[in-house]
């Protein structure tokens, strides 16, 4: 199994740890935004193939919301929230509220996923900085509908590098859905990230503090 | 005068981009302080930029103070977290409004925070004008809600026009079987009517025409020798009252079959088949009951009728050389058939106007609660079937 080549499970635990606070902070965020109790949780982080983590998140053909920030700067990154679209777009209309759903996603809906997007990003992001104590210039999100393969491969050549995957459980009054965050990073950048992680988890496992 | 240097001059054009742009930007430093406050700003907060630059962000619009935009420009500052804030779901994020001013409408905007990069860290605020966008999504919405309600309305008129066609198909069928109903009585009465007529002939008019022919005959006897022009007279008297006897009866029979009600209908359908039969020189074959039947009264003038149309019909149009008739029974129902080997009949004359001899017969079946049919018989000829529950 690829997660145990780069990290052993008490890493991975304690990693995964550090995504929930993170969460649980863009999930109290998004509560008081839609007056509505807002829930977010990541079960899961492992390291796979990015041709994996495409059929991890769902069949082919499959279409996508995604929303994307790119990280610059310490090293390369694209981070990629993916949800269901129809799924996705159920939730944006519990919280925006609205009455006359459309069958496709209105230019309001998108704007409002965007902005769910960024939030949860922002935290999954504001962690990995923090991971790799590095500096980044994050770009602006930019929101995409598609088929899982083009969204996951669309952006850059198609390597079949490791990406870290989180699992994401989201749920919004009684509508619950599963997405999933994706950074996919350059080939060469990979080894710095774990080693970044290592270094990390030794400081925090050294009661060094990991000030998240 | 000094030329400005190329970088001088990108910068100046840089300014004037700015201060034109149709979207708002506002840059503030770490302490919130206001670096940049352009045309479009200005234009619908109010604040000249004199007034604006170099002072924090939450004096000039103090309802920022801890909300949530201020929270994000924060973490945009310090941590470099761009964000997106739309406007389905925050609205009226900054005090902005549409132009006119004076009309203080609330502006409804979408707001990037862009954190530019550089140290110290700066943050750009981009806002942009949503009335337009949004005024096209309730367009799209109130037609998607016109669409549904109109093919609601279409579902709904369907609807009541099927019902419609339901009530009035039940209708139509109602009124066929009160005229049906109606039919059956006119018969019923008319036959009654020949009846009474026939009944009266018979009793009072044929009691007068005999006590005549009693009081003629006793005269004949009694006058002895009379005088040979008296002989002649009371002869022809005689002659001329036989024949009144006789066309009374040709009336009553025409009227109402008295075999009839004398002997059944099994004997009297037997007379008129073979008077007609012998009439028209066909050969004829017959199966009928042995013994005759006990129908009611309208059921036996039924299939009396019913034969004679049929006769007269294959009489006027068949030119057959042959007839059958069948007439049988179980408990539960009477099976009448008129068969011809004739010319055979085709649909447009058995439903010509003005024609009463199918129609009447259908009628008289069919206000008997039975059913009627017309056949082609093979190789060619007619038959006429009725079937009527006892
Ligand atoms: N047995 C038959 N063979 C051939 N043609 C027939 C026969 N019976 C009826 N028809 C045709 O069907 C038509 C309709 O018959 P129907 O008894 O209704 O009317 P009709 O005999 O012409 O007139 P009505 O009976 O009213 O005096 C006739 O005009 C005739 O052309
Ligand atoms: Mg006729």
């Amino acid at each position: 199994m690829i997660v145990d080549a780069v990290l052993n499970p008490l890493q991975q635990d304690t990693l995964t740890e550090f995504f929930n606070i993170a969460m649980g902070r863009a999930a109290a965020t998004l509560s008081r935004m839609v007056s509505e109790e807002v829930s977010l949780s990541v079960p899961q982080m492992r390291f796979v193939r990015r041709s994996e983590a495409a059929d991890l998140i769902g069949a082919t053909e499959d279409r996508v919301c995604s929303v994307m920030q790119t990280l610059r700067g310490h090293f390369a990154a694209d981070a990629m929230l993916i949800f269901p679209e129809t799924r996705s777009l159920e939730i944006v209309r519990v919280m925006i509220g609205d009455t006359l759903p459309l069958e496709d996603i209105t230019e309001m809906e998108q704007e409002a996923m965007t902005e769910v997007g960024n939030i949860i990003l922002n935290a999954c992001i504001g962690t990995l900085s923090n991971l790799l104590d590095g500096d980044f210039t994050i770009g602006l999100p930019s929101f995409r509908v598609g088929s899982c393969s083009e969204i996951l491969n669309g952006f850059r050549p198609a390597l079949d590098e490791l990406v870290l995957l989180l699992h994401i459980n989201f749920s919004v009054e009684r509508y619950a859905i599963q997405g999933y965050v994706v950074f996919l990073q350059d080939v060469a950048a990979f080894s710095s990230f774990v080693e970044s992680i290592d270094r990390f988890l030794e400081r925090a496992m050294n009661g060094a503090g990991a000030g998240m | 005068m000094t030329q400005p240097t190329r970088s001088e001059g990108l910068a100046e054009l840089g300014w004037q981009a700015l201060a034109s742009l149709n979207v708002g930007v506002i840059v503030v430093d770490p302490d919130e302080r206001v670096r940049v406050w352009n045309g479009w700003i200005v234009a619908h907060s109010g604040i000249a930029e004199a007034e604006a630059l170099d002072r924090p962000l939450r004096t000039l619009f103090p309802s920022l103070e801890g909300g949530y935009l201020h929270e994000t420009l924060r973490a945009a500052l310090e941590l470099g977290h761009p964000s997106v804030l739309s406007h389905s779901l925050h609205e009226a994020q900054l005090p902005l409004y549409g132009l006119p001013l004076g009309a203080q409408v609330p502006l409804m905007q979408h707001v990037h925070l862009i954190p530019l990069p550089g140290t110290p860290r700066h943050c750009m605020i981009q806002v942009t004008d949503a009335s337009a966008a949004l005024k096209r999504e309730a367009m799209l919405k109130r037609k998607a809600r016109l669409l549904q309600e109109s093919l609601e309305l279409q579902h709904s008129l369907i609807n009541e026009l099927e019902h419609s066609q339901d009530s009035l198909e039940l209708l139509v069928q109602e009124r066929t079987t009160q005229l049906e109903e109606l039919a059956g009585h006119l018969q019923d009465l008319s036959e009654r009517e020949k009846a009474k007529l026939a009944r009266e002939l018979h009793d009072e008019l044929g009691a007068i025409l005999t006590a005549i022919r009693i009081d003629i005959s006793w005269l004949q006897r009694s006058l002895g020798e009379l005088p040979p022009m008296g002989a002649a007279k009371l002869q022809r008297m005689l002659t001329n009252l036989d024949r009144g006897i006789q066309l009374k009866r040709r009336i009553m029979e025409g009227m109402r079959p008295t075999l009839l009600s004398t002997f059944g209908i099994v004997v009297t359908l037997r007379e008129l088949v073979r008077e007609v039969a012998a009439l028209n020189q066909w050969a004829l074959t017959l199966h009928l009951p042995d013994d005759d039947l006990q129908l009611s009264e309208e059921l036996s003038i039924t299939v009396f009728r019913v034969t004679q149309e049929a006769l007269t019909n294959a009489a006027k149009y068949a030119e057959a050389t042959r007839v059958s008739i069948v007439l049988s029974v179980d408990e539960r129902e009477l099976l009448l058939a008129v068969e011809d080997n004739g010319v055979g009949i085709n649909e447009q004359d058995a439903q010509a106007p003005r024609r009463h001899g199918i129609l009447g017969m259908k009628h008289r079946v069919f206000a008997r609660g039975g059913s009627f049919e017309l056949q082609k018989v093979a190789p060619h000829g007619t038959r006429v079937v009725a079937r009527m529950p006892r």
